[in-house]
This record gives structure tokens, sequence and C-alpha cells, in this order.
């Protein structure tokens, strides 16, 4: 039975000792795959990670082979008494992470054998796709693909003999991670991207600085500029005009004296659906980050077919579920529909205000409406040169206002940003008796000349108003405009389109241009990472590989394809691998079978089991013109195969002329 | 060097085994299955691995890995990611690559059963073996088995070639066919275990156990040979000392006179002659020990001795006679003698 055993079985298991250079790689190894959580785990898990591999380190090194039993207990019951105390909830992402960080520092303190060496290394490759959880960037793809071929470099020194430390496990796996490369390209290709079969509790958001769904600025004493990418847009189908890019988040139509909301507008809007548009002018893709909020931007009269988003009440467009993914949505916009009329409880929320407060403001607008009486646009005309005339000036830390902040801000400080002027626009406007309400989202974005798309970053977010007109509907108004024209109109035309002003271009040194270009470069290459990496999914392999719209029969042909393509790769990478005849043994052996070949010209044939040595005496014996050259080269052949030695160059030229020799003799013969 | 029968392989085991038990049933399998290989890779002298020799299964290794593929895969399609899905697929990718690399590591490599050193019974027989790799490749990690033993290990295979020793524990007498040779590697990540059967054709001699006695089994007079009767041969012996009489010491080495002043007889003890000394001849049957066996470990222990010291020694078995010689090809001619002895062919 014994034989059978070893034939099938495993051989007896064998406590092999990790040896010194086997170490090395283990700990650097375990160090790079928890490093990418450094930032996101308790404090005191964050110094164990480099601490805990460098203290087994030191005690090895010492020759202190095995951890006491106590020690380990005490590190583990700590390390999870910090993750208890470091995350508010024991069920999620980050807890989790931190676990498997934890069982992985556990476990070097214990390691000892090549058994505890391999466990090492495939956790270590499971917390190399954990990062993703939390980001998915060009320079953490990068990072997961340097500990990847760690962990197989590592791997491959754990099945070595050799004692000591050699950089020979790195170019081994190098070779194996580059002959992987066509499988996993087929695999990410084809492998039929379905859904989540269940749902995970996802990484918690970072708050970020977009829009929120209420608006106060007298509440707000500063607005920081964050340039933290929001979405990036790419139009088809002709260029939109440049100031129709009004990105409309959210309408805010109730006011209550400080703070605008969303409020009844939303159900009143809602009775009205909107519809695709007959004829498309242009065409765009929307790709969102992960933002935490339902909110989608969008321009105006935009319309989507989208399942994942519905219309959210004023021609705005929102998300299912809070984005917690890339998203990339696809938006036609129909040319200018004729104003339908309002109806009467829209008209009565767009004049909504609050029964008292802000009384100066109300007497302004009063004043207007005296004087221009139903002319709306004459009304519009004069608030807007009020807030060009009179000192206004544009900041981003104005600075908290009292109770009457309308008067306050309209009157007295004349300090503020868009959500300033856009609220004291509508409120004037209300209270001369004209439907407007608050709109808030992103204006305008910088032009990508390199992949021809926008950049819309958080400092674009923006607040501007909508003005009912019985001929033309909502008419965008943005008073912000009037008082900052370089934040609206010098933005659309530099940022937005790339254009530099002619005396800005001569100022702009070489340096600059260079810098621009490379960062309209690397955001390009960002933006097709994340739109043919990341966003890959069953949609866009259905349209690369013209599969047809069913999910059902797309999975069974990219199920179909996906095992041939496996099936020929690994059959190719295989036959070049294995099958491939074994490289020439180099110029000796070469030399020797056209020495062979030449001789069986001269009727001589090397029997079986007749040694070279021999052979050559044989054939020196019976033809003594052929013997030197043969014995030569025998010689170097016998050298080489038993003395191990290479051949230095003079003597291969030496060798090659002894070949032509013993060919020209047999030749000649016959 | 005679060689054995198919069913005297070293290690096997020669308990009868009741039938129909599990431990029955491992040795019938045993035996089909040995058969089968028997059939399959006939024995050689010299073998070169190719794909008929070389087995693959994954390792625990390599099934721990799968699951854990299995693992990464369910997390990249819960949480969406795409670059998860690639790592994933990555780790497979090497997964089936290292299975090529495993067989390749064996595949191709050249095995010649260069000599065999015989032992004694409890001690090792060795088989010299010289490795060389398929032209370009250097095979890694590679270790050798027996019956589940590991007994050798290679780092590294060069150019060159590598010899090496393999030690085989030797628990009866008897020549014996080399068992089933296992060359194993895992390389390059141990998720695969490849390996590869190897019969070479050899047998080992397995030498009686030495077995040391106070005399020497030294043959009495045969008539047919005058030259080594007994009384020149007592000659040729020294007295090193007395010890009471025991059954078997004839009456002529009885010391009479010292005998006389005691209670019991006394007989003289006598040592081997020195070196330069007459043949003597080595008698299965004036051996001490109790069995045939013992008696062979007798005789074994004193052609040692006899050819330490240089004197001619003959050997007088019941199926074989050696006349008497010396020097290290009789000694081998004697020890392998007193191996076969009354063991089928």
């Amino acid at each position: 039975m014994s034989a059978v055993l070893s034939f099938f079985g495993p051989s007896p298991p064998q406590v092999e000792r990790l040896t010194g250079g086997q170490w090395r790689w283990l700990a650097v190894l375990v160090v790079a795959a928890c490093a990418p959580h450094g930032a996101r785990l308790p404090m005191p898990l964050t110094v164990a990670v480099v601490a805990l591999p460098a203290w087994r380190w030191w005690n090895l090194r010492r020759g202190q082979g095995r951890t006491p039993r106590w020690q380990q207990v005490g590190v583990v019951f700590a390390g999870l008494a910090t993750l208890f105390f470091g995350y508010p909830t024991a069920i999620g992402v980050e807890p989790a992470v931190g676990l498997l960080v934890l069982s992985a520092l556990a476990k070097v303190l214990e390691a000892r054998t090549r058994r505890d060496g391999l466990v090492l290394v495939f956790l270590a490759y499971f917390l190399t796709i954990t990062p993703f959880l939390f980001t998915q960037s060009i320079a953490a793809a990068g990072y997961a693909a340097g500990l990847f071929l760690l962990a197989t470099t590592t791997l491959n020194a754990l099945n070595r003999f050799d004692a000591g430390w050699s950089l020979q496990p790195l170019r081994t796996a190098a070779g194996l991670a580059v002959q992987a490369a066509p499988l996993m390209l087929v695999l990410f290709l084809l492998f039929p991207r379905v859904g989540p079969l269940w749902s995970v509790p996802l990484a918690s958001p970072v708050a970020r600085t977009g829009p929120s769904s209420t608006l106060s600025p007298g509440d707000i004493a500063a607005l920081s500029e964050s340039s933290e990418l929001a979405f990036r847009a790419r139009f088809a189908g002709g260029d939109p005009p440049a100031d129709a890019l009004y990105w409309r988040g959210l309408v805010l139509s109730e006011f209550d004296g400080r703070t605008w909301r969303r409020g009844l507008g939303v159900a009143a809007s809602m009775a009205r659906r909107p519809e695709p548009p007959e004829d498309a002018i242009y065409r765009y893709q929307v790709t969102m980050e992960p933002s935490a909020r339902p909110w989608v931007f969008t321009l105006d009269g935009s319309w989507t077919g989208d399942p994942r988003l519905k219309p959210s009440g004023s021609g705005t467009w929102a998300a299912l579920e809070p984005v917690e993914r890339r998203l990339q949505l696809d938006f036609e916009v129909g040319p200018a529909q004729s104003a339908a009329s309002l109806g009467p409880v829209e008209r009565q929320i767009a004049l909504q205000l609050p029964a008292v407060g802000n009384p100066e403001a109300r007497v302004l607008a009063a004043q207007w409406r005296n004087r221009f009486g139903a002319d709306s646009g004459a009304v519009i005309d004069a608030a807007l040169r009020y807030f060009r005339s009179a000192p206004f000036h544009y900041t981003l830390e104005p600075g908290k206002l009292g109770p009457d902040s309308m008067d306050e801000f309209l009157f007295d400080s004349r300090a503020g940003y868009c959500g300033h002027y856009a609220s004291a626009f509508v409120f004037l406007m209300r209270s001369a008796g004209i439907p407007a309400r608050v709109v808030t989202g992103y204006q305008g974005g910088e032009f990508n000349a390199v992949n021809g798309y926008f950049i819309v970053r958080e400092y674009d977010a923006h607040a501007w108003a909508e003005v009912w007109s019985p001929a033309q509907g909502w008419v965008v108004v943005d008073p912000t405009q009037a008082v900052a024209p370089e934040r609206i109109a010098a933005d659309l035309r530099s940022r937005a389109f790339g254009v530099v002003d002619e005396a800005e271009g001569a100022a702009a040194s070489l340096w600059t241009r260079w810098w621009q270009r490379t960062r309209l470069s690397w955001d390009a290459a960002q933006y097709h990472w994340v739109r043919w990496v990341l966003n890959y999914d069953l949609s866009r392999q259905q349209s690369l590989f013209g599969l047809d719209a069913s999910l059902k029969s797309s999975l069974a042909q990219l199920g179909r394809w996906l095992l041939v393509a496996v099936l020929v790769v690994f059959g190719a990478i295989a036959l070049w691998l294995v099958k491939r005849a074994p490289r020439s043994a180099g110029p000796v052996q070469r030399a020797y079978e056209q020495a062979l070949a030449a001789l069986a010209r001269a009727g001589f044939q090397r029997g079986t089991g007749e040694g070279p040595q021999a052979f050559a005496e044989r054939v020196g014996a019976a033809r003594a013109d052929l013997g030197a050259d043969f014995a030569a080269v025998t010689a170097a052949l016998v050298a080489q195969r038993y003395g191990g030695g290479t051949l230095s160059p003079p003597s291969q030229s030496a060798l090659r002329a002894q070949v032509r020799a013993l060919q020209r003799a047999t030749r000649d013969r016959f | 060097m005679p060689s054995a029968s198919a069913e005297r392989t070293l290690g096997s085991s020669r308990r009868e085994q009741p039938f129909g038990s599990p431990a029955w049933l491992g040795k019938v399998l045993h035996r089909r299955f040995s058969a089968w290989l028997e059939r399959r890779l006939p024995t050689v002298g010299r073998v070169r691995l190719a794909h008929r020799r070389i087995f693959v299964v994954p390792s625990p290794a390599g099934w721990l890995l799968g699951a854990l593929l299995f693992a990464m895969l369910i997390g990249s399609i819960n949480y969406q990611s795409s670059l998860a899905y690639a790592i994933t697929f990555w780790v497979a990718g090497v997964h089936a690559v290292a299975l090529l690399h495993s067989y390749r590591n064996l595949a191709g490599m050249e095995i010649v059963l260069e000599s065999l050193d015989p032992g004694f019974v409890g001690g090792f027989g060795t088989v010299h073996l010289r490795i060389t790799a398929a032209a370009g490749r250097t095979p890694t990690a590679l270790r050798w088995l027996v019956a589940g033993q590991e007994v050798a290990r290679v780092a590294e295979v060069g150019p060159a070639g590598e010899r090496v020793s393999l030690r085989l524990r030797l628990d009866a007498r008897g020549s014996w066919r080399l068992p089933w040779l296992y060359l194993e590697s895992r390389y390059p990540l141990g998720l695969y275990r490849v390996w590869s059967p190897l019969r070479l054709d050899g047998a080992l001699t397995a030498f009686p156990a030495p077995r040391a006695t106070q005399r020497a089994p030294l043959a009495t007079h045969r008539a047919d040979d005058s030259t080594n009767h007994l009384a020149a041969q007592a000659a040729d012996l020294e007295f090193s000392g007395l010890r009471a009489w025991r059954l078997g010491d004839t009456l002529g080495r009885v010391a009479w006179r010292q005998s006389a002043a005691r209670d019991e007889l006394l007989v003289r003890e006598l040592d081997p002659p020195l070196a330069g000394q007459g043949p003597v001849w080595l008698d299965v049957q004036h051996c001490e020990g109790p069995g045939f066996e013992a008696a062979l470990g007798e005789l074994c222990h004193w052609v040692l001795q006899l050819e330490a010291r240089g004197t001619p020694y003959g050997l007088r078995l019941p199926s074989v006679e050696l006349r008497p010689a010396v020097g290290s090809a009789h000694q081998r001619a004697a020890l392998t003698c007193l191996a076969l002895e009354g063991r089928p062919e």
C-alpha cells in the first residue's frame, strides 16, 4: 500500500523551517500588503504594520525562532480591542479589512515553517485586492500589480531549496506574470460581468464639497475650493453653446427666510414627466465620481432612458440610490421646447416667500414693480444693474449674516459667493411678483483638448437663478455674472475651452503651457482608465463584441467565447513553453551534431551505448585524416558536459574550423 | 549481478493479510497498481523523462489557492470592481501557467543509474544516479522519495548535470530489485505536485548483518582436502586463553593439564591466524548461532575479520563453496554468496 500512497497521496508532512532568505521576502511582503490600509486603520494598528514584522525580524536575528505564546495572544487581543474601539460599527468594510491586516500580522509572529509562509502569501494575494474598496486610481492599480508580483516572488522563494537570498525568485515570478498576462486579458475581457450576487456593505464615502440639498448662504462663513473631480462629460453630435453649460443638480423653491429647500416644488413639478426628445441636437455622456448623494448633473432639457435614474422634478435627474460607484450616464438634449404655461400650484410655489423678514429688500422690489409694471424683463435688468452698480464683490469667505440675511447682504455686507447672489436675486424677483427659483449644480468646466471632454471639479460648483418668462419658459439668470464676470465668462472662455487670452498667452511661459498640457494628458489618461477599465461591464461587453441585448443569451455567448479563448491562449502558451524544442545546447553541442552528420556521410555511426570518447577513438583508428579534428570536437563536448566550463570565443572559432574541416573531408571523398 | 524476480522488491511486505480485510484490499490494489505501472513504465537503466512518465496533480496549496481565487472572484463580482477582477484573473493565470512550468521542471531530464553500493542488513544500500537537464533548462528543487520517505534533495541541476546518491534502508538479506524511485518537484510555486516514478534496472545486495562471536566457525577435517586438516590448521592458530567446555568443542582442544587442576573441563581458545598465515575455511556447520540466519551473520563477521587481517579464507555454504583467497573481489564474492544463500534467484 505504501507505494500506492506515495503515488497518489501527498508526501509525508515535513516541518520545513523558513530560511533567512525566505523570511526577508515574507517580511517585505507583509508590510507592503498592509501598508495601503495604513492611513485607514486605527492608529495603533498602523504602527503595528511596521513594528510587528520588524520586531519578529529582530527576534529572528537574535536567534529566537519562536514568539512566546503569551505575546502572540496579547497582540491578537490588543489588535481586536483596537478594532473594536477604533470603529463605530463592527460590521462594515473597514473593520473587515482591519481584521485581515491583524490576522496577517499575527501570522507573522507565529510563522516558523514553510506552511506558515504559504498562508501569509495567500493572505497577501487577498489583501492585494482590498484597497480597491476605497480607491480605483491608476496608482492604486500599479501598486496592486507590484504587490501581486512580490507575493508571487515570495511564493517562488518558498519553493526553492537554496538557503541564501537572491533576486532569482523575482526574475522567475516576473516571467510567470508576463506569461500569465494574456490569460488575464482574455478573462478580463470575456468573463461575463454579472451584477452583484448579493448586497454587500460598502466603504463609508468620504464627505465631499458638492452641492447639498439645501442652500443657506447666511450660515456659511467660508467655502473651500476643492479641485476634486466631480464628473467628466463628453459631447457627441455637436458641442453645446457655451452659455448652456449650466449643469443643473437641484432646484430649490422653498424659502423660510434663511434656507432654500426643494420643498413642495418637487411634488408639483413631478406631475410633468420629461419626455424623450424627438430628435436630439446633441448627446453627451457624464462619468460621475462617487458622491454618496443621488444628485446627477445635467444640462437643461436632458433626457435619458437609464434605468438607474429617475426624473427628480423641474427637469432634473437623480439616481435611484446614492452614487457609491462611478456611473456612466448617457443623455440627449432636444431642441428648446415652446414654453408651456405655469400651473397655478407651480406658480404659487415659485412666488412663495416667508410672511415677514427682509423688509428693505421687499421695498426695493416693490419700487421696481411699480416702475416697470408687468415687464419682467425690465425688472430683471434692474436687479442685475443693481448688482453691477452697487459695490458688491465676490468672495468665498463672506462671513455669517444676521437674521435678515437678504437685507444685510444687499445693503450692508455686499460680499458673498454665488449662493448669496442667487438667493438674493430670487428673493427680489419673488418680492416683485416674478416666479423664480434657485438652481444649484456646476457651471462650466475645464475643456480637455487632448480628448475633447469637459472636466468638472468641485470648485465649479455654482448656484444661479431661473426666472419664469411667459414667452420663453424658465430662463437662466446668473446674478453672479453681473458681479464677477471673470468667474463665469472668463472661465467659460479660458478654462472651459482651453483658449488662453492673447495677452495671457504671451505672458504664459513655455513652462506653464507644458504644465497645462501634461495635466490635461494625465487627466485624459485617467478618463480612458475610467471609461475602458473601471467601467468595463456587461453593456460594454455587449457593444464591444456585438452580443444580443438579452442578458441570458449574452451570458451564454460570453461563456462560450471565454472557454474557447482560454483554451486557445493556454494551448498557445503551453506549446511555446513545453513543446518548443529545447533550445540548442549552445555552440559545442551544435558543433558536435554537425560533426556527427559529417561523419555519417563517411559511413560512421555512433552505436547505441557507445560513449563519445570510444566513438572518437574508433573514428581515429579507421580514418586518421578525420581523427584529429573529431577528437578535438569530442574533447570540447566532453569538457563542457562533464567539466561544466564554458568555451572562450577563440576556442569557439577553432571549433568551427575543425567542424568545417570535417565537413570538407567527408564531402571530398564522395 | 544477479537479477531478482518481480516479487522480491525492497520494502515489500511479506506478511499475509486476512482475505477481504482493508489491508488485504490495499495489498491487492497495490499489486494491481504495481503491475499497471510496470507495464506502463518498464524497467530501464537510463531514463529520459517524457510526458508518459510525468504525473501532475494540484498540491494542497494549489487547491487552497483555487479556493482563495473563488473567494476573490465572488468579492470582485459583489463589489463590481474591475481592478479586483484584473488581479484575480492574473493570479488565476499564474496558477495555470505554473502548471506548465511544473511539468517543464521535470520534462526532458535524463537519469542514468551509475552504480549501486551494497550494504548490510540494518544499514543502507546506496544508489548513485546522474541527472542531466534538457538543454537550456534548469530543473530546480527536486526531491527523491522512496516509499513515501524523502531520501535526497537537489537544489538545482546545473548545465553539467548533478550526481545524486540515494541511501535505501536494507531490511532483509538478499538481492533486492530497486524499488520505485519517485522524483518529485513542486517548483516553481508549490501549487502542483509533479512526479515521475522510476524503476531503474538494478539490484541492491543486502549482506547479512555481521554477528560477532568469540570463535571463528572454522571447518574441521575433510577427507577430500588433505591440506586443510585439523592438525595443520590448529597449529596455525594462536592460543589466546581458556574457557569452559561447551557442547561441540572437540576433545583435541581440551586443555587437560589445566582442567585437572580444576573441577571442570577447560578448552583452549584460539584466535584466527595473523596476516600471512595459511588459508582457513569458514563453514556454516561450525557456527554457534541459533538458526541459519544467525550463522550467516557469524560467517559475515568472520569474512570481514579475516579480510581485515589478510588471512586467506574459503567459504563453505550448503549450496556453494568458495576456495580460499583474500582481497576485495574475493570478499565481495563471499559476502554476495552469504547474501544470496538460500534465496531464489
